[in-house]
């Protein structure tokens, strides 16, 4: 009997169990297949004077994300912001015209219109859900590659970092490869969720060290040249964020913001414990811009916000969230630990201008 | 690498003379950055003009006319040596401006031809020289081998097709920083 068993087996071997690792695959590449039809690739000729009266032309390629079904897209708006002209490429193989229908420069974040319709736009994740060490697929057109895929893992969180002058706060840090061609691409979760859209990379190729840090070492045979294009460190714009700003461009094509002229941080150990304040609680002011909301509500430099219209104050991301995403003018009640002491202040929320 | 290390490179990846690693660099960055994209086109448009300038460019009869101010100022024996140095000296000032002018006119002037009325008619128009069109995205292994003709007069209004570029920013610094403001 045993023996016919056996001899069933090896004639008819039955399926091996699917590996853990074989799941992993077909979830990514599932989540892949799904989201490709939300990316674009944004096509922007940009004209620059080379002499006077004679122009030069260029064409720079990068990514976009389908928001709305008739037509709505975001990308990067250092990509289209200058453009003289747009095209978007769809996934099905369209090359359409597209509008340029507003930007925030404080996010680079810029809305396109194409006439378009039956897109399938992306789906945001919670910004809650979104921790470090969880899964992040990218899906953008690297070199022009549309459609192109990469997997990495978000690395960081709360990133600040500056581009051509401008400070960019509140960023997704990624070990995802990024490429030029992706800004503007998705960053998504495993379930196919938008958790950020690129925003750029910092690339640590040897040549920014300055020249000490040329050539690296190698053992017994001397100095060799640093390999140009090393590891790279990616940055995207995350969900909360872009959701905000998406859905005021769509709705006006520029985004206000309200603003109290503070810098804030979190408590150390030693302040936290005078003021009596759990972990994460009060936010600690380190700066105050002269003659701004803040300063004139009275706040000081030293002061801890315990209370932010009426509740309070557990992460300092959700602080600004509430001050930035306040409706300007308004006046709040905000509750400050100063020296030993509680004060109640009326804080005007005022517009913050763009950069 | 940002644009002021950027425009270091420049100089010598122009005229081919970058490592493959510069090159990267280079690349890299003007795919992307259009002011160094436009240095790069203006550095390898001077190296035309420079390779242009070769024996035989000069204008007709500049040897003739330095050689007769050097037999004019060559010293007879008769005449004393003070005399006979500032000779020399003056045949040298002499050489030197005339290769000075005969320097001037080849860059201004590269078929080295007497300036004819359409020059005239260029210059009224404000034309100006522009390197051949750029190919800032293509690399440095498509710049030209030979120089050729570099050099060519552009009508105002004039556009030039730059290539293509794939379009991410590039981070200068991360803030290592638990400080926000609002």
């Amino acid at each position: 009997m045993n023996s016919a068993i056996i001899l069933l087996l090896f004639f008819f071997p039955g399926q091996a169990p699917e590996t853990t690792l074989e799941k992993i695959e077909k979830e990514v590449s599932a989540v892949v297949e799904r989201t490709k039809a939300s990316v674009v690739q944004v096509q922007a000729r940009v004209e620059t004077e080379y002499q006077p009266r004679v122009i030069i032309s260029r064409v720079l390629y990068l990514s976009g994300l389908v928001v709305s079904a008739d037509g709505g897209i975001l990308t990067d708006l250092g990509g289209v912001e200058q453009a003289r002209e747009l095209r978007v490429a769809l996934p099905d193989g369209r090359l359409l015209v597209a509008e340029f229908a507003g930007g925030d420069r404080r996010t680079a974040v810029a809305y396109l219109r194409i006439k378009a319709e039956g897109l399938q736009p992306i789906e945001f994740a919670d910004g809650a859900s979104i921790r470090q060490g969880m899964l992040a697929i990218a899906v953008a057109n690297p070199a022009g590659l549309k459609g192109s895929c990469s997997v990495g893992f978000v690395s960081g969180l709360n990133r600040t970092v500056m581009v051509q002058g401008m400070q960019f706060d509140d960023l997704i840090q990624t070990t995802a490869l990024l490429q030029p061609g992706d800004a503007g691409g998705l960053l998504a979760n495993s379930r196919g969720q938008v958790v950020g859209m690129v925003h750029s990379r910092y690339v640590t190729d040897g040549f920014d060290s300055g020249p000490g840090q040329f050539f690296r070492v190698v053992p017994g045979e001397g100095l060799d040249f640093l390999p140009a294009g090393g590891q790279s460190v990616g940055f995207a714009t995350p969900s909360t964020t872009l959701k905000f700003v998406a859905e005021r461009l769509m709705k006006s094509g520029k985004v206000t913001r309200g603003w109290v002229g503070v810098s804030v941080r979190p408590l150390d150990a030693v302040v936290r414990t005078r003021a009596k304040l759990a972990e994460g609680q009060g936010a600690l002011i380190t700066n105050l811009e002269d003659r701004g909301p803040a300063a004139r509500a009275g706040l000081r430099k030293g002061d801890i916000i315990v209370e932010f219209d009426g509740l309070p104050v557990s992460d300092l991301s959700t602080l600004r969230r509430r001050v930035v995403e306040s409706p300007a003018p308004k006046v709040v009640r905000v509750r400050a630990w100063r020296a030993g002491a509680t004060v109640d202040l009326d804080l005007a929320i005022e517009e913050e201008r763009q950069p | 690498m940002n644009c002021e290390a950027i425009r270091d490179l420049i100089a010598g990846g122009a005229g081919g003379e970058a490592t493959d690693h510069e090159r990267i660099a280079i690349e890299s960055h003007v795919a992307v950055c259009v002011e160094c994209a436009r240095d790069l086109a203006e550095v390898r448009g001077l190296l035309g003009n420079l390779a242009l300038l070769r024996e035989g460019d000069a204008p007709a009869g500049i040897a003739e006319r330095i050689w007769q101010g050097v037999h004019a100022a060559v010293p007879t024996p008769r005449r004393s040596t003070i005399l006979a140095w500032t000779l020399r000296a003056a045949a040298l000032l002499v050489l030197g401006v005339s290769v000075g002018y005969s320097t001037t006119s080849i860059l201004r002037h590269p078929t080295s031809r007497p300036m004819t009325t359409e020059d005239s008619m260029v210059d009224e128009m404000k034309a100006t020289y522009v390197p051949r069109p750029l190919e800032v995205t293509a690399g440095m292994e498509s710049a030209p081998k030979s120089p050729g003709p570099m050099l060519e007069v552009v009508p105002e209004g004039s556009v030039f097709q730059a290539g293509t570029g794939y379009y991410l920013p590039k981070v200068d610094q991360v803030l290592d920083s638990d400080e926000i403001r609002f």
